[in-house]
């Protein structure tokens, strides 16, 4: 057999370490673990040409996992770290992951204004609309009436809608995907990280120990209908009128706004120097 | 982006042989993690019940590649092959799996992915006109059909857990 021939799974496999995933067995997770290696065997970018970020979290677990440069940071401030990376060394590419709850609670801060920055990097967020590695407090896209032993009757507040926020905030890509189809997932990641400005990728990701009512996800998913869009109000509106529809809900024909040259790529330690002199 | 494909209509020798081929090696890496995972949350008879039964799938990815021999494949992205599921057929679903899972479920996980896998193969050869094309997905129907039974067979002997097989007094902690 010719040699170059390259199943895409096995292909996919030549970028995982031998950490072994601590994930519960049938986490959603895993699906996402499995469309990123395929995504990064579809590109076929070297494993040094690519960081992962991370926070705090289950899905936060994930850069261990990939060969690539890693970065497991503190809780909710993967996105500034990725920023300040992605400044520094505009010829890596960044790509941050973690979930809901360390992603729009305690970075929803940085989630926010890494919208608005619009730097060159892409966000995968496994949403499972849970705490899972806390014991099952409610996150910031939990349902307000999803009750819980942490929360009795549920959080009684509006969910966090991550892709009307990203839209509303400025990001140049939005797609949401789901972990069980993994095939469709690494397509999105692979547009997504060629996409330039700041890319969301929100995963439907379920948590078959604290949320076991969501592995009925899989019956509600589907393509949305119309996508994608380069209408930010318009992509909203169809977004959130089905949360269950995934593909690229967006996509801006602009350019990022961040794109200056960064002092220290250019390896000019000196100028660097200069700017910051006080 | 693509939308879900179905089973291609026309079909090369070639591009069979890379869906072939690709069925029976994601089954092997899937059994894989599996017991990995399995491994990790201290099920070790299931966790050696999926290692035997990615080895099972390697063997038969062997057999594929040595009948590829010198062709040439189409190298396919993830989301070109013309599958009905998510997924490659016989590829064990992430979310069957549960830390408490016996080999009951193990095996009714194995069962299922060769049926799809030989429904797969079987909708291959209703497809195609090829004659040899035809007889090739044929008989990887029926191997599918032969693997399928005797899953069955291990099943018939390995009995069904009690009802409550997933309670756990002992809840689930972080894994830290």
């Amino acid at each position: 057999m010719n040699a170059d021939v390259l199943v895409a799974a096995s292909a996919a496999k030549q970028f995982r370490t031998a950490v072994k995933p601590i994930w519960c067995p049938g986490c959603g997770d895993f699906g996402v673990l499995a469309a990123i290696e395929r995504a990064f065997a579809v590109m076929a970018m070297p494993p040094e040409q690519i960081a992962l970020i991370s926070g705090i979290g289950c899905s936060s677990r994930l850069p261990a996992y990939l060969t690539p440069y890693g970065f497991h940071g503190v809780h909710g401030r993967a996105l500034p770290f990725a920023t300040g990376l992605k400044l520094a060394r505009p010829d890596l590419e960044v790509i941050v992951v973690g979930g809901d709850g360390d992603g729009y609670s305690i970075g929803g801060n940085h989630f926010l204004h890494a919208c608005r920055r619009n730097t060159d990097i892409t966000y995968i967020v496994m949403d499972n609309r849970v705490f899972g590695m806390t014991k099952g407090q409610p996150s910031p896209t939990t349902e307000p009436d999803w009750g819980s032993p942490m929360a009795p009757g549920g959080p009684d507040m509006p969910s966090f809608d991550p892709v009307a926020i990203a839209l509303a905030a400025g990001a140049n890509f939005i797609a949401r995907g789901f972990s069980g189809d993994p095939n469709r997932l690494a397509e999105m990641i692979v547009e997504a990280v060629r996409w330039p400005g700041f890319a969301l990728v929100e995963v439907l990701s379920p948590c078959v120990t604290f949320r076991p009512d969501e592995t009925e996800w899989k019956h509600a998913i589907h393509p949305g209908a119309g996508f994608p869009f380069d209408d930010r109000s318009r992509a909203a509106a169809a977004a959130a009128r089905d949360p269950f529809a995934t593909g690229i809900v967006f996509r801006s024909a602009s350019r990022p706004r961040s794109r200056r040259a960064s002092p220290v790529a250019s390896g000019d330690l000196a100028a660097v120097e200069k700017e910051f002199a006080v | 982006m693509s939308a879900r494909r179905s089973v291609a209509p026309k079909w090369t020798l070639e591009r069979f042989l890379a869906h072939a081929l690709a069925i029976e090696e994601e089954a092997a890496l899937r059994y894989r993690e599996l017991a990995l995972q399995l491994e990790v949350h201290h099920n070790e008879p299931v966790s050696h019940l999926f290692t035997d039964l990615a080895a099972e799938e390697a063997r038969h990815a062997e057999r594929i590649r040595r009948l590829v021999g010198t062709r040439r494949l189409p190298v396919l992205k993830p989301w070109e092959y013309r599958w009905k599921e998510p997924e490659s057929p016989e590829a064990a679903p992430y979310d069957a799996a549960h830390y408490r899972m016996t080999a009951h479920h193990a095996l009714r996980m194995a069962l299922a992915a060769e049926q799809r896998a030989e429904r797969f193969f079987a909708a291959v050869a209703r497809q195609t006109s090829d004659r040899k094309l035809k007889a090739l997905a044929k008989e990887f129907a029926t191997e599918e059909l032969s693997h399928a039974a005797s899953v069955t067979a291990a099943l018939e002997k390995t009995p069904a857990p009690p009802a409550n097989w997933a309670a756990d007094f002992d809840r689930p902690i972080a894994q830290d």
